[in-house]
């Protein structure tokens, strides 16, 4: 219970963290604080040297993770809009990667529970769905189309409506 | 609105097959909360996997960028002989849903059947969708500030509409009001500001939209915490008991 109370934020101490497949890496604590799940544990001091095991993140999206939160821990309060805007443009670069990676980031967030992370990944998957028709998704993510015709046409029905399409305004008068 | 392609190249991986599927539906519903409603709701057709995702979106909005304008062919096609006359203003009122019960928001709206501006009914939001006389709504005291012109429907009672509806805070008549013809159709147009003259003077159209309907489906989302609607019409039967947060 003593760590986490420290306002000041900058605390020194490096938190370990130990994928899946058993590489080791090291985080400042305010880094590790985006964590939900690694707060909770430096809050029960459960952080040792051995390091906090994280059953189901591999080493390459827990690189970027620590990646992430050790960049965004640095500049948590107190912004100025260069700072911001510096952090917006490195949270574009981050998270242009390959729906394998993605998919990594979406369920390592979810289960450490960075949500800036989290919103970041999905959002970055809602833009890769968006504006695209079934078909073109189902190629993108790999999804196989196991529906027979039939069915495929009674789910087109049952959702008429979202099939509409809807223009941008013509004019406004 | 339209966001940029994405300049990757972006292709499942091969041999790992279908990794996106294998999500928990908690954050498959958080992807599809940031799509727009029909985009969302259009991931049902992908597979199995997808076909009650719609259930898991915790965040749906109807209200369409840049304001509601449809394509009245298609709209036509969809609810024959119909289209929408007026478009939303961005900076509109408050705004309420009209499920059977107190108006929790207004909003203006007007549709009307194509050539048939006689069929004028006005709805009163304590007598649910009776129709009154329009000497009646006029008559009405000024809290009951909602009456709304909409053209007789041929759905059934049960497919009761969600009505948007108008306040009159504001008598003035609004620089806002805007009105919208569909392609061509300037009679209609005129038909239409005639026969709704004393509602334009009466309450300030800051907008007016067109319709939609809303698959109830929507309303049974477990997690839906957040729904924004334009203006839509209710399909039967549906329960917003778990929709929290209204927004217009």
């Amino acid at each position: 219970m003593a760590a986490a109370t420290d306002d000041a934020g900058d605390s020194n101490e490096m938190i370990r963290v130990v994928s899946s497949d058993g590489e080791h890496f090291e985080m400042p604590e305010a880094a590790a604080n985006l964590s939900l799940v690694l707060r909770h544990m430096i809050e029960d001091d459960c952080a040792d040297a051995a390091g906090i095991p994280l059953a189901v993140v591999a080493a390459k999206p827990l690189a970027k993770i620590v990646d992430y939160c050790t960049k965004h821990a640095a500049k948590s309060s107190g912004l100025t809009i260069e700072e911001a805007e510096e952090l917006k443009r490195f949270d574009a670069e981050f998270i242009e990667v390959d729906t394998d990676m993605l998919y990594d980031l979406l369920v390592a967030a979810d289960f450490m529970g960075v949500e800036g992370l989290s919103k970041l990944a999905v959002q970055r998957t809602a833009d890769l769905i968006k504006g695209k028709t079934p078909e073109q998704n189902r190629e993108t993510f790999g999804i196989v189309n196991d529906f027979t015709p039939e069915e495929e046409e009674e789910i087109c029905k049952e959702n008429e409506w979202a099939f509409q399409i809807t223009k941008p305004p013509s004019r406004l008068c | 609105m339209d966001l940029d392609e994405p300049q990757m190249a972006i292709s499942a991986a091969a041999g790992d097959g279908d990794r996106l599927s294998k999500l928990s539906d908690v954050v498959i519903g958080h992807i599809l909360s940031f799509l727009p409603a029909k985009e969302a709701a259009r991931a049902a057709v992908l597979s199995s996997r997808w076909r009650h995702t719609l259930a898991a979106v915790h965040t749906v909005s109807l209200v369409e960028p840049d304001g509601p304008v449809f394509d009245y062919e298609e709209l036509g096609r969809y609810s024959p002989g119909w289209y929408a006359v007026k478009q939303a203003d961005p900076t509109g009122l408050e705004l309420d849903l009209r499920l059977r019960r107190d108006p929790l928001c207004h909003r203006p709206y007007s549709l009307r059947r194509a050539g048939e501006s006689e069929y004028e009914y006005h709805a009163e939001k304590d007598v649910g969708y009776q129709e009154t006389d329009e000497e009646e709504a006029q008559e009405a005291s000024p809290k009951r500030a909602r009456s709304m012109s909409t053209t007789r429907s041929e759905y059934n009672d049960e497919e009761a509409y969600l009505y948007a509806s108008v306040t009159r805070e504001d008598r003035s008549p609004s620089p806002l009001h805007r009105s919208f013809s569909p392609r061509g159709s300037d009679d209609d147009e005129e038909d239409f500001l005639s026969s709704d003259e004393k509602f334009t003077r009466r309450y300030t159209y800051n907008q007016a939209t067109a319709v939609q309907t809303v698959p109830s489906g929507i309303f049974s989302c477990a997690a839906l915490r957040s729904l924004s609607l334009g203006s839509c019409r209710r399909p039967s039967a549906c329960r917003t008991s778990k929709v929290l947060n209204l927004r217009l």
